[in-house]
């Protein structure tokens, strides 16, 4: 797949983690698999790369007896997950075009 | 390997990053560690299922390790500008001239070569024709002298070209 677009769509896919509860790596990690595979070290750069353009903020609370970091998603990070959702609206009705083409020809 | 030791070969290979962003890719991958620890991973398992820390470290550092140039050296790059431009275009000018007084040298013979065989021709006419001969000799042994040097300053021009290339490759 195209790495500018993968890269769009694990931003997406790490919102999409965090957007009903606030969660922690470990468990983005876990909550993605199903779906898609993502490495610790592809996660990290991605959270950073949310974090500075302000789509979630990042808090760390106790657990355990250590420190463990929570993301929660922002109102821009919601826009994100909106704008995607109408983004692939048209990406769809293009595919359906082009599945229909293929298939009348 | 333990977490203390995956640690701190982390940190040594991401030595260069600001301190507090080093400072928090460690927590991450520290909390990461531990998180599977509490599902019940052992300690080397969890380290394991992280990644090396190379993988973790390309990424993260900059794409070409490039050495900057100083302030100091920048300065003087500019302030030294008088004095190496023209020792530069000094050593361009003897460069030249080298070049044009080697194929001058093999012009000469070459003509020499002409001149020795039409002489040699009027030679033989007023004078003897034994005379000729040599005179038609020296000639040849000069176009022979201009082919040879012609020969040799090619090489000569090739061979400095590929030292430069390479002169200028490892500076790089």
């Amino acid at each position: 797949m195209d790495i500018q677009l993968k890269r769009g769509l694990l931003d997406v896919c790490v919102l999409a983690a965090i957007k009903n509860k606030d969660s922690y790596g470990y468990q983005i990690i876990k909550d993605m698999k199903p779906f898609v595979e993502i490495s610790e070290s592809t996660l990290y750069p991605i959270l950073r790369r949310l974090e500075a353009s302000a789509l979630l903020t990042v808090r760390s609370a106790e657990h355990n007896g250590r420190l463990r970091k929570y993301y929660r998603i922002t109102e821009k990070g919601l826009a994100r997950i909106a704008e995607f959702q109408e983004e692939w609206k048209q990406i769809l009705a293009i595919y359906d075009f082009v599945a229909k083409e293929e298939d009348n020809g | 390997m333990d977490k203390t030791t995956f640690l701190s070969q982390l940190q040594k290979r991401l030595k260069g990053l600001p301190e507090e962003e080093l400072r928090q890719t460690l927590e991450y991958y520290a909390e990461m560690i531990d998180d599977r620890m509490e599902e019940g991973f052992s300690q080397e398992e969890a380290v394991a299922e992280v990644g090396t820390v190379e993988e973790i470290a390309r990424p993260l550092l900059p794409k070409t390790p490039r050495r900057k140039r100083k302030g100091w050296e920048l300065a003087l790059l500019i302030l030294g500008f008088p004095l190496w431009f023209p020792l530069l275009i000094a050593v361009f000018a003897v460069a030249i001239s080298l070049i044009a007084s080697l194929y001058a040298v093999v012009v000469s013979f070459a003509a020499c070569c002409v001149g020795g065989m039409l002489c040699s021709v009027l030679y033989g006419l007023q004078r003897s024709w034994a005379g000729a001969a040599f005179v038609f000799g020296c000639g040849l042994a000069c176009g022979g002298f201009a082919l040879l040097g012609f020969w040799g300053s090619n090489g000569l021009m090739k061979v400095s070209g590929k030292a430069l290339k390479t002169l200028f490759r490892k500076e790089r």
